[in-house]
């Protein structure tokens, strides 16, 4: 438990956090990015960066920047129409994108979408939604190391 | 045609209180479980909606309290947040009311007004909210506000909050500009199936007492024994026609702890066990260092009290707390006056001014407590919060419950499907 005696521009928060690292470090941070500004965000700060199909090469681009090359899963918007199967099976050869956020236009028929998209997505996986992303849990800034042992 | 000769008896209202920051819990105790994983508030929920209670109570701090510049860690150090764990047990449960405590210095009243109307939408109606001000600026280094309200000031804000959310939960489109917010604009989600959340008060000073007379359903009281519950009931009901209200529109529900025993004797006995396992020494060492202003880790909790002479006016040593002490030297006064009068070392004293709202006794004895309170207009009901998160409660639906069932002044099953109609069936 620790104070984190925030002072920034728009914050000053003084802590500690009232509530437990979570069982994932930290939730992982979806930023869309639609332009220059929020690509930058989205490249130093995010886990998952959520991009229009065109623009995936852009998003490599400024996260290697960044100096994050793997530590970012980019995600195109694919619409949940009949062809969603045949647009997941080729996304990565056609858009270089790690995967989709797949958008319906109306409450879909769940059994329907899960049978197209199964063949797509891992059946049995890790618990939390880092673990799934195949990300390691973020060491706490507080963790204190003694001479060749991690604590 | 059937006639009911006898006048029926007040129905009892109860509310299970989640423990939290206080004295009451045992943390040695092996049935101890813990106090933030969700399994613990599933327990509770579930043995509280199978005792018909009325309503789950949840409490809140906005910063984790600290003792003499230390985090204090004689007690819960954190939880999580009243409006999600609201939320998710408002997912398996299908009665039972849901009520946080959120506080209207630090929030903004379109943000909480949209959250609860969320959960009303998720739970049926089920929703209640226990309003809570605050003027210290030690949980203001949360906010950037830092003490940012006077002491008067905190309740015109609280109050303009509850006109704000009020106006918002009938999804009106509002245009308010007042005091302290200035809000444009509407919720847009339905009017919930009981109008609005129960609203809740736990504030005994005159605003405090007036701000429960004008918008509260209940009040969340101190005042937990007979005396002091009767004088308290009739001033709040004088103060409900002041501002146009029936006496029946508002119930008064002090906290309580209970002890029970298959004998008068051997509930005696627990409660002698529990209260040395709730206040430990250190416990009892910082309590006395609260009322002192000072650290005296250095005297022995089983030895005597140390003089009021070395009491330290104007130092707040425990910051984050409900209670502060404004006569120091007072209450440091009446602590030693109380330990030579009955012979008593730090830790017995202690245990003996922490001690409020506790049923002891038999669980016929504490069935007739709490219903003696209700039949002579002490309270309509308790809010009871048990000694061990999250099994505590079991026991007293399993044995108590039943007892005031066959008297006929308990409900066998819930009346309504909202909050609403079950408070006030």
């Amino acid at each position: 438990v620790h104070h984190i005696d925030f002072e920034g521009r728009f914050f000053s928060v003084k802590g500690p956090s009232i509530v437990p690292r979570s069982p994932q470090g930290r939730p992982p941070i979806v930023v869309r990015a639609t332009g220059a500004p929020s690509l930058d965000v989205a490249a130093r700060r995010a886990d998952i960066v959520r991009v229009a199909p065109d623009r995936v090469a852009e998003a490599r681009a400024a996260i290697d920047g960044a100096g994050r090359t793997g530590l970012v899963t980019v995600l195109v918007d694919v619409p949940a129409s009949s062809a969603v199967s045949d647009a997941l099976a080729t996304l990565r050869h056609d858009t270089g994108a790690d995967g989709a956020v797949i958008v319906f236009d109306e409450i879909p028929d769940a059994a329907a979408s899960v049978t197209s998209i199964a063949p797509f997505v891992r059946q049995n996986g890790p618990t939390t939604l880092r673990d799934r992303l195949g990300r390691a849990r973020p060491a706490s800034r507080y963790v204190r190391t003694l001479e060749g042992a991690a604590l | 045609v059937t006639f009911h000769t006898q006048t029926s008896r007040k129905q009892i209202h109860l509310a299970a209180h989640f423990p939290g920051v206080n004295n009451t819990t045992i943390w040695a105790d092996p049935l101890s479980g813990s106090q933030i994983d969700f399994s613990s508030f599933e327990h509770f929920a579930a043995t509280a909606e199978r005792g018909k209670f009325d309503f789950l109570f949840l409490a809140e701090g906005l910063r984790v309290r600290e003792h003499n510049g230390q985090i204090h860690d004689l007690d819960v150090v954190g939880r999580p947040d009243t409006v999600t764990v609201l939320a998710a047990v408002a997912a398996i449960t299908e009665h039972l009311g849901l009520v946080g405590t959120l506080n209207t210095t630090f929030n903004e009243p379109f943000e909480l007004a949209r959250q609860l109307a969320s959960i009303e939408l998720v739970s049926g109606g089920r929703t209640g909210w226990n309003i809570v001000t605050s003027n210290d600026a030690f949980t203001g280094e949360n906010f950037r506000r830092g003490g940012f309200l006077g002491n008067a000031d905190r309740y015109t804000r609280a109050a303009e909050f509850v006109d704000v959310s009020e106006a918002l939960w009938a999804d009106q489109k509002i245009d308010h500009h007042g005091e302290f917010f200035d809000v444009v604009g509407q919720l847009s989600i339905p009017v919930s199936p009981q109008g609005k959340p129960i609203i809740l008060q736990a504030g005994v000073s005159d605003e405090g007492r007036d701000l429960a007379a004008r918008y509260a359903d209940a009040i969340f009281s101190p005042f937990a024994d007979l005396e002091s519950g009767r004088t308290f009931y009739a001033d709040i009901k004088r103060r409900l026609a002041g501002f146009g209200r029936g006496a029946d529109e508002l119930k008064i529900l002090p906290g309580a702890t209970f002890v029970l025993g298959d004998t008068e004797a051997e509930a005696e006995e627990r409660y002698q066990y529990e209260r040395a396992a709730q206040v430990s020494g250190a416990t009892a060492l910082r309590t006395l260092e609260a009322v002192w202003g000072r650290d005296l880790s250095e005297y022995d909790p089983d030895g005597p009290l140390p003089s009021v002479d070395l009491v330290v006016e104007n130092v707040e040593l425990t910051a984050g707390r409900a209670t502060h002490h404004i006569d120091r030297r007072g209450s440091a006064l009446a602590w030693v006056e109380k330990a030579e009068a009955d012979k008593l070392s730090i830790r017995e004293v202690a245990i003996a001014k922490l001690s409020r709202g506790i049923l002891v006794g038999t669980p016929a004895q504490v069935a007739d407590r709490i219903d003696e309170f209700v039949q002579t207009e002490a309270s309509d009901g308790f809010i009871l919060v048990p000694s061990i998160t999250p099994t505590g409660l079991d026991e007293f639906v399993d044995k108590v419950i039943p007892l005031l069932q066959e008297r006929g002044s308990y409900r066998t099953d819930y009346e309504g499907a909202t909050l609403r109609e079950n408070l006030f069936a």
